[in-house]
């Protein structure tokens, strides 16, 4: 019987201790994962609504709808006004405009949308500088050399920092091209040149055939900032983020 | 109602074990009275050891040994291992701490549960947690599955005690025929264990297979 005992202390103990992990504070990158999970989501569904709401509204004021491409700035306008003659600064436009008209009630429904989706513009700015505060927080060497939320989203990619840390940089520069790189291997095609990495200014400015040379080079470095931010506790931003702004003017005066 | 392995009963064709926690249900499995007692249904295809039993695998588990159990999960097969263990703990060890939370509610319930919250890459980080084992059970998809019950059985067991293994191939490979992959693990084990019994677990699970070995 002293062997029953022996193990009731042992499950009392046990108890304890997982109800104190259970408990404790949340882990910081564990949350900016999480709401980089839940930006992405959003982000598309808000692209994908702004493009209904765009078709929709159009019958009203296509000219509008051609003028203004910037998604931001259309929503900002209609969640004013909706009606094309009292639009401010765009009454040249509307003078000639070959779109239908609307009854009352058609605007006040497209008008109530646009501010909804206005509201999850800003949600979605929030999350980011919420996630962005963490990233610069927690992986300073990353978010260097990235800026924050790219840092945080290839942070979610990899599957934590730690796992980050531990991949080779040509996988790196593979993350989010994940369905590009097996159609490569299956089918044969292109190998893709970057994933989420073309989220860098860098990556995105330069023309298509130097991309992937930039994108090669940034996997590079954002796993050597992995490692410090990781393992060890130097700042190396100014020594990488010269580095690959020097490879950028190469790249781009070839 | 008939006792086929101890603490493990039939009706008909369903399994049952008795209901150490009365009047409870542990997920929402079906209770039914029976003389006197209360029997929780064990549903084979929701638990891979239950799915073993029907395939007639003889588990080896008396009601007075201590299991560890690897891949605890939320604690669906667990609880049913507590049922049959009236005598006995069962050490539960799980990683994930998101379902690690419902594991730690039915061990609150049930006093023969060890609810651990750790790795089982690492054996040593719960060894202040885990005493007298008899029977090793493992249930994780990870690549190297095999790998870590190898290490865990080094650990916790001695010969003549039991170690069950369920493995599943497609955490393996995804690509290569089960059969291959089954041969190859199999072959790994031999080092370690003495093959007692082994069953696929179809129609319950695919691409599973349940292996009791006993250490050399």
């Amino acid at each position: 019987m002293v062997f029953l005992n022996q193990e009731d202390e042992i499950r009392k103990k046990a108890l304890e201790q997982a109800k104190e992990e259970l408990t404790s504070e949340a882990d910081q990158e564990e949350l900016m994962v999480k709401a980089v999970k839940y930006l992405e989501t959003l982000d598309q569904e808000m692209a994908s609504r702004i493009d209904k709401y765009r078709d929709w509204y159009s019958l009203h004021f296509p000219e509008l709808e051609d003028e203004i491409l910037e998604n931001k700035e259309f929503i900002k306008i209609l969640s004013k006004e909706t009606n094309k003659k009292q639009i401010k600064g765009f009454e040249e436009l509307a003078k000639d405009s070959k779109g239908k008209q609307l009854r009352e009630k058609d605007h006040e429904i497209l008008m109530n949308i646009a501010k909804d989706i206005k509201n999850n513009i800003e949600a979605s700015e929030q999350l980011e500088e919420y996630i962005g505060n963490i990233a610069e927080e927690e992986m300073p060497n990353l978010s260097g050399i990235l800026g924050n939320v790219l840092a945080a989203k290839i942070v979610y990619l990899a599957g934590g920092l730690d796992n980050l840390a531990k991949k080779p940089s040509s996988t790196v520069q593979m993350l989010g091209a994940e369905k590009a790189l097996f159609r490569h291997l299956r089918e044969g095609g292109k190998p893709p040149k970057h994933g989420i990495l073309f989220e860098h200014e860098f990556v995105k400015e330069l023309p298509d055939s130097k991309r992937g040379k930039m994108a090669r080079f940034i996997a590079n470095k954002t796993v050597m900032a992995a490692r410090l931010d990781n393992f060890g506790d130097k700042n190396k931003v100014d020594e990488y983020s010269k580095e690959i702004s020097e490879k950028y003017l190469e790249l781009k005066e070839e | 109602m008939d006792q086929i392995q101890p603490g493990i009963f039939l009706k008909g064709k369903k399994l049952y074990t008795k209901n150490a926690d009365p009047g409870k249900k542990a997920y929402n499995e079906e209770l039914i009275q029976l003389n006197d007692a209360e029997y929780r249904e064990w549903n084979p295809y929701r638990s891979k050891i239950a799915a073993a039993v029907k395939n007639d695998i003889d588990l080896g588990i008396n009601s007075d040994d201590n299991v560890l159990y690897l891949g605890a999960s939320s604690g669906t097969t667990v609880s049913h291992i507590s049922d049959i263990l009236n005598n006995g703990y069962v050490f539960a060890v799980e990683y994930s701490q998101t379902v690690a939370r419902d594991l730690v509610n039915l061990a609150e319930n049930r006093d023969n549960i060890v609810p651990i919250i750790g790795d089982a890459r690492t054996p040593d980080e719960y060894s202040d947690l885990v005493k007298n084992v008899d029977v090793v059970f493992q249930d994780i998809s990870q690549k190297d599955q095999a790998e870590i019950f190898v290490r865990n059985c080094e650990k916790y067991l001695e010969k003549g005690d039991i170690a069950l293994l369920c493995l599943k191939a497609h955490s393996i490979s995804t690509t290569r025929d089960e059969n291959k992959v089954f041969e190859e693990v199999k072959k790994k084990l031999t080092k370690n264990f003495e093959l007692i019994s082994e069953t696929r677990l179809e129609p319950y699970e695919k691409k599973h297979l349940f292996l009791k070995l006993e250490p050399k």
